[in-house]
């Protein structure tokens, strides 16, 4: 009789407790499902978009503005900076335009939505803090419609919501409109005036720029090399005021890699001796350089010659893991023979891998070397791609 | 020595397996009916969550405008001008998709994925969850995601085309691709969603340029403040900034008192089971009189008695309440389905399609059928201690002291009455409070039964004598004569079907306001309007150019028309009429407070509103009071010039002329409007040519008078079916149980009805006095119910309803609800006294005689 009572007592409790726990422990599963922006940016035809398959004339202003019939472009900043008293800085801006559907789009209605867009924009800026050995960097995107990212020619105006990237009005330098760069996010802001101290440099074969063996993989690629840069660096509560110079790269494809490519080092060097260099190294899966490698020096008055593969001789000096997978060289050694030009390169800080939705390193690089016999030394940007993960 | 004494106990209910039977039916009754309400309302409140949750996200803060939306400039001004991150622009609308036959409602979501990833995690970037080439989502126009299992279940694939419905338009949508989620809950929560991107939605919606709202995580700190601060003074006037908190509660607090209700009535259906089971226990107690004195004798203690009788009861609990949560389950499933087409026809679009089985639903029902059972054991238990050990207690001797304690409890019921009382009259606005005040009252009535049934045998006896002679006379004198039991089973058996006679009453009551209210308020000849998902609760509009055929019509003599618009107050949502009427209507305002001869002269011109009833008793407002509105010009200060009888919507109305609106509100497109007919008209090719009017894939609503009183009258009944069902369950837990007690009671006198077969009694005859009885008895109970259930009708209509709802409605006492109860009682009595008295008949006197 005890028993019938107590089980009944011990039924309850652990009812009770069970529904005290049932109660506390509800606790909502976490929810983790996700609509994937590479794929909602993806969509692999190329068809009804135009293609870089042969040289072009360049006519600006136009050509500083968008090109929506092609499939991605980009305006890329990158650039050095000094502040007083040392400490020094390494930037990037860029602003990636992206066509989802061809304008022409198989007779689709358009959309009577002022939101409604087929280009979408995406923005990667970082910043590299070489005294505190940090990197910072930021992703963002959006769609080209109701003023929330977009570009125009004239005025020169590309933007990603408040990133900004403008001319100011009236002010040129060597006929190239100056241009203000400003963007901000989580603390860290640049917001930097930009005056271009050589003409256009036209990339490739007078700016158009193969990257593989078939018709249409290729670019049409400009650059302004040596951009005379001041204005302010804000990182977090610190301010500083900064000098150096810039480099921005323009170019527009609709396909640029071919089946058997893995990825591109790139180099955008600024010498000591008011030169540059550009050189891109396309390489393959097996590892190899391909043969569409190629690049530019441009000379102090921005004459340029051309590099050819053949010309360039590229050392790997050091190695870097990535926390998130990914051996990455980290450290070079590159020669030019035939114009006598030996220099070695090196990261700023090891770490410049941009964990965003693409996976790459862009990183502000020291260089040191000899040019024509001549000690020189300098700064650039190295961009390699294809070690996170395959593109 | 318990192993026997436990053994004995168990032997005597498998002796009566009929009485097992019902006591466990009583139990298991009570038991479902609380689990299934239970289950129903955690599976509506849990689709809410859900609903709130996939639109919400993980969202703090919200910016919403005025009717027709939040400017998309708003957005990006925020964003690009104010550096205002993270952000995370919606728009969203209901839609109704037919596949194949059936209708489904939808929240149609539109976001934009690159501002997603914060908020609606389900939502964000880097997956592999979605099947299909999404990459035209935010090109393309008409391009939909929905979830894996939806399209399962509606037979859909990607690529496939499908027809949504939108606020009577007919939009075609092609499904890009299928999401799906990673967990239960991901997955829930997108089953009730139609996804696609934010200029998608503006198109379908037919919102271009506009957001439903702008989401935002602001931090809880000083930095937060700030960027509160900016945003506050950047908006335009008409938008404003809410917590989202704020959104889902006032979304949850129009549920609350329908929830509310529901759970107070299936306690209810609980209370009257508990009556019943402490009848039964009692009956129990009473019939083992003998054995319990004879136990006593051979040295069982008081205690051993005590636990025997509470274990028993407790394992009937047990054996009750799992019968009673099994059929709980069954019954959850049909009660969800009445409680989300409730929902849905009076406050939102809501879509459940499974009943999700919580443990903790189901451990409620098991703590209060187990707990109930044991109570009403309680003092059945207590007494089978106290009997003494003797071999029988004369029965003179304990009806002696029964009848020296009537007085007292008398006494004691009136206190109990009182009790009741003050609790229900204390100024306040507590539902629960006023369903806790029923509770003396029930119980004070209980405790007044034996002095009723004393008084009213009086003259009950003499009526019974006078039509069946001796055998009416011993049958009502045994009723007086054996008060102990019978009081009992009297006020069980009233008690269940008063709480049947007050539910009927006041559905009755409140179905004649209503249908009186509409007859007064629905003179126009034709009404037209977009079709709403929620039937209560449409902003949805009708396009101009066809308002303006309709108008222009030459039947047509005059017309209304009206905008109907939901604000944000900040903590509240506050429906605006914006209505634009003749004076031939203004007699369809019945005035509660306030005087129509000095309201309608301002009604054009002035800043005056006029709120309905339920508005004005939940905003405690009065005419002459002043209301502050949220308009597209700022805060306006309105005058209250009147209160008025509407039974629309219990959240209530603020009403105002379109003259009023226009002032405030840039946006004038009509949500309906309503025609006179110039005589000789022929309303039904009229309406019929009307409805050929709007474009091949648009739909709007066009309805008579009459037509539009019946489905308002339908909604009604449909949001009472819950209730009916209930009194369904609760008459049929009365009569379960009544049927138990009745025939132990009589089970109990075999011996004395043996002995009166012995002296010569034919089974007719006997069988005659046990229905004559049993009979008197029901009756009694009948009688009884009619007060109490006209106080609980009562109380329901003018402190609950009115609590819950503010709504006004006249007591209508409906001759066929008290006839039904009588009906009930009788029929439930006579059925109860049919086994014994066959048994009794069958029975051989000596065997009867010989059994102890």
């Amino acid at each position: 009789m005890k028993k019938a009572l107590s089980i009944i007592l011990i039924a309850l409790i652990i009812l009770s407790a069970g529904s005290y726990l049932l109660l506390k422990g509800r606790h909502p599963a976490e929810i983790n499902t996700s609509i994937s922006v590479s794929k909602a940016m993806s969509g692999g035809d190329t068809a009804g978009y135009e293609r870089a398959i042969a040289p072009r004339k360049f006519t600006f202003p136009e050509d500083y503005g968008p090109h929506p019939g092609f499939k991605t472009e980009w305006w890329y900043f990158t650039g050095n900076l000094d502040a007083e008293g040392g400490r020094h800085f390494g930037y990037q801006l860029t602003i990636f335009r992206t066509a989802i559907s061809p304008d022409t789009s198989h007779g689709t209605p358009k959309g009577t939505s002022p939101l409604r867009s087929n280009q979408v924009y995406m923005g990667h800026f970082t910043l590299t803090d070489v005294s505190d050995n940090k990197f910072y960097n930021f992703e963002r995107f959006s769609r080209g419609a109701e003023k929330l990212a977009g570009a125009a020619a004239v005025p020169f105006h590309v933007w990603l919501e408040d990133w900004q990237i403008s001319e100011i009005a009236g002010e040129k330098s060597n006929g190239i409109p100056v241009i203000q760069i400003k963007a901000e996010q989580n603390g860290i802001s640049i917001n930097l005036t930009l005056r271009s101290m050589k003409p256009v440099v036209l990339q490739g074969d007078h700016g158009f720029s193969r990257k593989g063996p078939e018709e249409g993989n290729a670019s049409y690629y400009y650059s302004l090399t040596r951009l005379q840069t001041d204005g302010t660096v804000k990182v977090n509560n610190d301010n500083f005021t900064i000098k150096g110079l810039s480099w921005m790269d323009r170019e527009r494809s609709t396909s640029a890699l071919s089946r058997n490519q893995a990825g591109w080092d790139w180099f955008s060097l600024q010498l000591s001796n008011s030169k540059e260099i550009m050189y891109y190294q396309m390489r393959l899966k097996t590892g190899a350089p391909d043969r569409f490698s190629q690049g530019v020096i441009v000379n102090e008055d921005g004459q340029t010659e051309p590099v050819r593969k053949e010309d360039v001789k590229i050392e790997v000096t050091g190695k870097w893991t990535s926390p998130s997978g990914g051996e990455y060289p980290s450290g070079w050694k590159l020669s030019i023979p035939s114009k006598n030009i030996y220099l070695e390169i090196i990261p700023y800080i090891r770490d410049q891998e941009l964990t965003v939705s693409i996976r790459y390193w862009e990183g502000a690089v020291k260089i040191k070397g000899n040019w024509d016999n001549r000690p020189v030394n300098g700064s650039g940007y190295v961009e390699l791609t294809g070690y996170g993960e395959v593109l | 020595m318990s192993h026997v004494l436990n053994r004995s106990a168990l032997n005597y209910l498998l002796r009566h397996p009929l009485q097992l039977v019902l006591s466990l039916l009583g139990i298991a009754l009570g038991v479902a009916v609380v689990v299934g309400i239970d289950l129903a309302n955690a599976g509506a409140s849990r689709a809410f969550e859900l609903s709130m949750e996939s639109v919400a996200g993980k969202a703090t803060h919200q910016i919403i405008g005025g009717p027709k939306g939040l400017p998309d400039s708003v957005y990006s001004y925020l964003k690009i001008q104010k550096h205002i991150s993270p952000m995370a622009p919606v728009v969203e609308g209901n839609v109704a998709v037919w596949r194949p036959t059936v209708m489904r409602a939808f929240t149609l979501l539109g976001v934009d994925p690159f501002s997603e990833n914060p908020f609606r995690s389900y939502l964000s970037p880097i997956s592999e969850k979605i099947t299909g080439d999404i990459s035209a989502f935010i090109a393309k126009p008409g391009s939909i995601i929905i979830s894996t299992r939806t399209a399962s279940q509606m037979g859909l694939h990607e690529n496939d085309t499908l027809t949504i419905k939108i606020a009577g338009n007919y939009k075609k949508v092609r499904i890009l691709g299928l999401i799906e989620g990673e967990n239960e809950r991901s997955r829930n929560i997108l089953d009730n969603l139609i996804l696609c991107d934010i200029s998608t939605a503006q198109e379908l919606l037919g919102m271009q340029g506009y957001l439903s709202r702008i989401d935002l995580i602001i931090p809880d700190n000083a930095q937060g403040e700030e960027t509160l601060k900016i945003i506050k003074d950047s908006l335009p006037k008409g938008a404003s900034i809410v917590r989202s908190e704020t959104r889902t509660k006032i979304a949850a607090d129009m549920l609350k008192a329908f929830d509310i209700n529901l759970t107070a009535l299936s306690l209810l259906a609980l209370i009257v089971g508990m009556f019943l089971i402490y009848n039964t226990m009692t009956f129990s107690v009473l019939q083992r009189r003998t054995y319990i004195g004879l136990l006593r004798s051979i040295g069982v203690t008081q205690k051993e008695i005590f636990r025997i009788f509470l274990s028993e009861a407790a394992v009937l609990a047990a054996a009750g309440t799992i019968l009673g949560i099994l059929a709980g389950i069954v019954l959850a499933k049909g009660m969800l389905r009445l409680v989300t087409q409730t929902i849905n026809d009076l406050y939102m679009v809501l879509s459940v399609r499974e009943l999700n089985i919580s443990l903790f639903s189901l451990a409620k029902g098991a703590f209060v059928g187990i707990g109930a059972t044991l109570l009403a054991a309680l003092k059945p238990s207590l007494e089978a201690s106290s009997v003494p050990p003797r071999l029988a207690l004369s029965r003179s001797e304990q009806e002696i002291k029964l009848r020296r304690k009537i007085p007292r409890l008398a006494a004691f019921g009136l206190i109990m009455l009182l009790l009741g009382a003050g609790i229900l009259a204390l100024p306040e606005k507590s539902i629960i409070l006023s369903y806790i005040g029923i509770l003396p009252v029930i119980l004070g009535f209980s405790l007044l039964t034996p002095i009723m049934i004393l008084y009213s045998m009086k003259f009950l006896g003499l009526i019974s004598g006078k039509l069946f002679g001796l055998t009416g006379r011993m049958a009502s004198g045994s009723i007086t004569s054996q008060l102990s039991r019978t009081a009992v089973a009297v006020a069980a058996l009233s008690i269940a079907v008063s709480a049947s006679v007050g539910i009927g009453t006041m559905v009755n009551s409140f179905r004649q306001t209503v249908l009186t209210w509409l007859n007064g308020n629905l003179e126009a000849d034709i009404y037209i309007s977009p079709p709403g998902l929620v039937l209560r609760n449409n902003d949805a509009t009708m396009d101009s150019l066809l308002v303006k055929k309709i108008e222009a019509l030459p039947g047509v003599k005059s017309y209304n028309f009206y905008r109907e618009i939901t604000l944000n107050t900040g903590n509240d949502e506050m429906r605006i009429f914006a209505l634009d009427v003749g004076p031939a209507s203004y007699n369809d305002f019945k005035f509660k407070e306030g005087d129509p001869e000095k309201f309608w002269p301002q009604f054009r011109t002035g800043d005056i509103v006029m709120v309905t009833e339920p508005y004005a008793y939940r905003h405690d407002l009065k005419v002459g009071d002043q209301i502050t509105i949220p308009t597209e010009k700022g805060n306006v200060n309105f005058k209250v010039g009147g209160v008025y009888y509407d039974y629309v919507s219990d959240l209530g109305m603020v009403t105002m002329s379109f003259d009023t609106y226009k002032r405030f509100w840039k946006e004038h497109s009509i949500s309906g409007l309503s025609l006179f007919l110039k005589p000789g008209v022929n309303r039904d090719s009229l309406i019929n040519f009307i409805r050929t009017m709007p474009g091949p894939n648009e739909e709007i609503l066009v309805r008579s008078s009459n037509y539009l009183r019946k489905t308002s009258i339908d909604v009604f009944d449909r949001s009472f079916m819950i209730t009916n069902v209930l009194e369904a369950l609760a008459i049929v837990v009365a009569f379960i149980g009544i049927l138990s007690a009745l025939m132990a009671l009589l089970l109990e006198r075999s011996r004395e009805f043996a002995i009166l077969r012995a002296n010569g009694m034919t089974p007719i005859q006997l069988w005659k006095l046990l229905t004559i009885q049993t009979g008197l008895m029901g009756l009694l109970a009948g009688v009884m119910s009619l007060p109490l259930g006209n106080v609980l009708a009562w109380i329901l209509i003018y402190i609950i309803n009115r609590r819950s709802f503010g709504w006004t409605m006249q007591y209508l006492v409906l001759p066929e609800v008290l006839l039904q109860a009588l009906i009930v009682a009788l029929l439930a009595a006579l059925l109860a006294g049919i086994y014994p008295a066959f048994k009794m008949a069958r029975t051989s006197p000596a065997l009867a005689l010989r059994e102890e």
